[in-house]
């Protein structure tokens, strides 16, 4: 079994996926990148703490073992980092 | 993994904004590790959850909804970015100022989940905003059904948590300033003090009140008042007695005056 991703961890690969393309290429300029995914959820339990695992769906058909996948909509700004 | 656990909704909505922010921390790494004067920053996510509520003590508690799970609810949240400026002002809304009395100190008179109910649903935090919420018969009674908690039960609690309650009666030790300027006793206790000075009175006789605060008053007794049963009235129905006897604190020149 394959074990899903925390949420956080889904978002900055996929946020971060547009500095390694701003690194590769420095005359591009991105102001704004607007994501819609499909995401299973789920709980992870560690002593008190909660963690919410939030991965794309690992296959392309669906079966009746997968997660219900919600629709994640976001929006990444540039910002300075000074 | 423990896919059948349930989760309070706030606690949820925690946990989301713990993952946001562990998102946002782990780009600007990387977009620093790759030399680029900028990173990207999460400014707006929504989602549409599909998940199975529950309810129990009180509290809204959800679980993801599992592999073949049709009938699960369907929650819509959004997130939204905002400023340290937003914050700060959210916070001071919220903060107690010192020696405020939590609605905790209510615990004789409500149980834990009436207590929760009061704070997380009504938005009675403390005792001030419950007497500002019973002032207002209509805020009064929606909180009431809210909290489900009887207005008559509201009204009880804050009449005895507002009484007045004298703690410590102590002498303003002397600052040297002059023999002529008359002593001072400070009273210490809980709600000395609502609207206006409070009238103080030792044996029946009325006495100055220097100034007063909920927490404090202190007030210029003439001579013969250093002893006897002490009175302080903040409203008409609202008095605490004590008694003292400060005579031997006093200063050799205020006792020979009293005993004149």
């Amino acid at each position: 079994m394959t074990s899903r991703r925390a949420f956080g961890e889904m978002l900055s690969d996929v946020g971060g996926g547009v500095l390694d393309a701003l690194a590769s290429d420095p005359g591009i300029v991105v102001r704004d990148v607007r994501y819609t995914l499909p995401v299973e959820f789920a709980l992870s339990r560690s002593g008190d703490d909660v963690v919410v695992l939030g991965d794309v769906p690992r296959l392309i058909t669906r079966t009746a073992f997968d997660l219900p996948t919600t629709r994640v909509e976001f929006t990444c700004v540039a910002e300075d980092l000074a | 993994m423990n896919g059948d656990a349930t989760l309070p909704l706030e606690r949820f909505i925690q946990a989301v904004q713990s993952q946001l922010d562990n998102a946002q921390t782990a780009m600007a790494v990387k977009a620093r590790n790759l030399s680029l004067p900028l990173t990207f920053a999460i400014k707006d996510i929504s989602l549409d959850l599909r998940a199975h509520v529950e309810f129990s003590q009180s509290e809204i508690r959800i679980r993801p909804a599992a592999a073949s799970d049709k009938e699960a609810s369907q929650f819509h949240l959004v997130f939204t970015a905002i400023t340290r400026p937003m914050i700060e002002e959210n916070a001071i809304a919220f903060s107690e100022a010192p020696g405020e009395s939590s609605i905790d100190d209510l615990k004789d008179d409500f149980s834990d989940e009436e207590r929760k109910r009061l704070d997380e649903w009504g938005g009675v935090r403390n005792i001030d905003r419950l007497r500002e919420i019973l002032a207002h018969p209509e805020a009064a009674r929606t909180v009431a059904r809210v909290a489900n908690v009887p207005l008559e039960r509201l009204r009880q609690a804050l009449a005895r948590a507002s009484t007045p309650q004298v703690h410590d009666v102590i002498p303003v030790p002397p600052d040297g300033a002059g023999d002529d300027l008359p002593a001072l006793v400070r009273i210490r206790g809980r709600n000395l003090q609502r609207s206006g000075l409070p009238t103080v009175m030792v044996a029946g006789e009325p006495v100055a009140v220097v100034r007063a605060d909920p927490n404090e008053i202190v007030i210029a007794p003439q001579p013969h008042q250093l002893a006897g049963e002490l009175s302080v009235q903040t409203a008409p129905q609202e008095r605490a007695t004590a008694a003292f006897d400060l005579r031997p604190f006093w200063p050799a020149s205020v006792k020979a005056e009293a005993a004149s």
